[in-house]
């Protein structure tokens, strides 16, 4: 007997071994989910800490459109010293 | 004289456009892949999980047998399974359909059962060849030997030989498979699967001759 013809010889004796059953797809689910949990959990957080500095901001904004766009802002600046 | 041109300009014009159809035809056309497993594929890429669970759950058993012979040890052997799946769905968009689904995923079972051979090839558990078992496996009908005995006996024979050998063999004469099969399993070339093939006969016939087996020429 080759070495090849013990190995075939087994091979054809092991082809009627029970495989143990899997049932894998519930793992494979949260295998492929968890990416995309991630994923989803980081574009939470940008999303909350955009808001939280969008308030601030837009009231830097108000401010400064107000402060701009006083009617006597450059009235004030030209004669405030006088007027005083 | 115009005439005669204007009609060979329509049928030449006719005879692409049905060419074009064809191409078309041939395209969507999917010999090498069932209905079901097309329109899972297609759904599962559009992230449709139900759609991918079912494709897992139709193949799972063949690929469990598969990746039986890369592991005995039950844990590690559903892992290799759910490993196969998981590496399957990350590559899913480069099936393209022309082969059968279960043997594009032969190819991805292939080489994750080879990786796990190469990682645990330093924690070898067996260091002698399994004389006796193999001298009773061997001497007793194929059909009165216990499947579990002669498939535990070839896992440990194979064992004894480092992972690029251990599957040339196991492609090979194992599971019976050609040349070229196993070079598009393995992704090698034909050639190199020949040689690769033939320097593991040797060192499995050097290992048996070792362990007091005579073997024929």
């Amino acid at each position: 007997m080759t070495e090849i013809e013990i190995l075939k010889k087994l091979a054809r004796a092991a082809r009627r071994e029970d495989v143990p059953h899997v049932d894998v797809s519930p793992r494979v689910l949260a295998g492929i989910g968890a990416p995309e949990d991630d994923l989803n959990r980081c574009l939470a957080w940008i999303a909350g800490l955009s808001a939280v500095a969008a308030v601030p901001a837009t009231i830097l904004a108000l401010q400064t459109l107000e402060i701009l766009s006083d009617p006597f802002r450059e009235f004030f600046a030209a004669y405030g010293g006088i007027l005083l | 004289m115009e005439s005669v041109i204007r009609q060979l300009d329509w049928e030449c014009g006719a005879l692409i456009a049905s060419q074009a159809d064809a191409r078309l035809r041939v395209g969507s056309t999917r010999p090498a892949i069932s209905e079901e497993d097309w329109e899972d594929i297609g759904a599962g890429l559009n992230g449709d999980g139900d759609a991918y669970a079912r494709l897992v759950r139709r193949h799972q058993s063949r690929v469990a047998s598969r990746m039986w012979r890369f592991t005995r040890d039950a844990i590690d052997h559903e892992d290799l399974v759910q490993e196969v799946f998981v590496q399957a769905y990350l590559g899913l968009h480069n099936y393209r359909g022309d082969a059968p689904f279960e043997h594009w995923l032969a190819r991805i079972a292939t080489r994750v059962g080879y990786r796990f051979w190469k990682s645990n090839a330093r924690n070898r558990s067996i260091q002698s060849v399994p004389i006796e078992d193999l001298a009773n496996v061997l001497s007793s009908d194929p059909q009165a030997t216990d499947p579990q005995d002669a498939g535990r006996t070839l896992y440990e024979l194979m064992e004894m030989l480092p992972p690029r050998d251990r599957l040339v063999l196991a492609l090979r004469y194992v599971e019976d498979r050609s040349v070229e099969e196993t070079a598009r399993l393995t992704g090698w070339t034909q050639t190199m699967v020949k040689v690769q093939a033939w320097r593991a006969r040797k060192k499995l016939r050097k290992l048996l001759k070792e362990a007091g087996m005579e073997l024929d020429r």
